[in-house]
């Protein structure tokens, strides 16, 4: 998860439909500057286009079962979903 | 002196080239990725959109070689999740808490949320803003 948020600048990130070594390149919708997350940074990168250089943040995130996370968040949200195997 | 009806074997080769160039230009041309460097050394890559993505930076900077580009499917072929409303606990909608299925889970303050990791890998990201924060879900 990152932080979309860029000197005051709130950015839509979408795929650009490109993958580079198999992982999907973001590209923010206000700029159309292309975002990756590099092995050798923290965060999303941009690589490409008016943000080239800048770094958008990662913001901290568990993947987990689900009922392990709702056991520890009782009071969770969560996106309604088909896959609630 | 040639009638209509006679043809050297040169234009007859060439036009069977033709004809092999256009089926093959057709056979491949609607998955075939077009990457480009010009002379002045810069680097594009070309989408099924015909959308021109300048990577020249991403090549030259960051490492991220031509040949590591793929599929090019249109920015709009994978449309992101923006905002999409959640269930809480206690309505219909809301996941058994028996589960097992995988979430991406996220907390901002008091504002605590799962995101199913195959929804995020069906539309790649989900952009929503929590207390105030706006954030990009991504698996």
């Amino acid at each position: 998860m990152y932080s979309r948020e860029l000197d005051g600048q709130v950015l839509t990130l979408a795929s650009s439909g490109w993958t580079f070594e198999r992982l999907f390149v973001l590209y923010d919708r206000e700029t159309e500057s292309v975002w990756y997350d590099l092995p050798s940074s923290e965060g999303l990168t941009c690589v490409a286009g008016e943000f080239e250089g800048r770094v958008l943040p990662e913001v901290g995130s568990s993947l987990r079962p689900w009922l392990f996370w709702r056991g520890d968040n009782p009071t969770t949200k969560a996106l309604p979903t088909r896959f609630d195997f | 002196m040639k009638t209509r009806f006679q043809t050297s074997w040169g234009e007859l080769s060439g036009a069977v080239f033709l004809v092999l160039v256009a089926v093959a230009l057709v056979s491949t041309g609607c998955s075939e990725e077009v990457k480009v460097t010009d002379a002045a050394g810069h680097h594009s890559i070309v989408d099924n959109d015909g959308k021109i993505w300048d990577i020249t930076t991403a090549v030259n900077k960051y490492g991220m070689h031509k040949g590591g580009w793929e599929f090019g499917l249109g920015k709009n072929a994978i449309q992101p999740l923006i905002e999409p409303p959640l269930a809480s606990p206690g309505s219909s909608e809301y996941p058994r808490d028996d589960a097992t299925f995988l979430v991406i889970g996220v907390s901002v303050g008091d504002d605590v949320r799962a995101y199913g990791k195959l929804d995020l890998q069906r539309n790649e990201v989900v952009d929503v803003t929590m207390n105030d924060t706006p954030l990009a879900v991504t698996y």
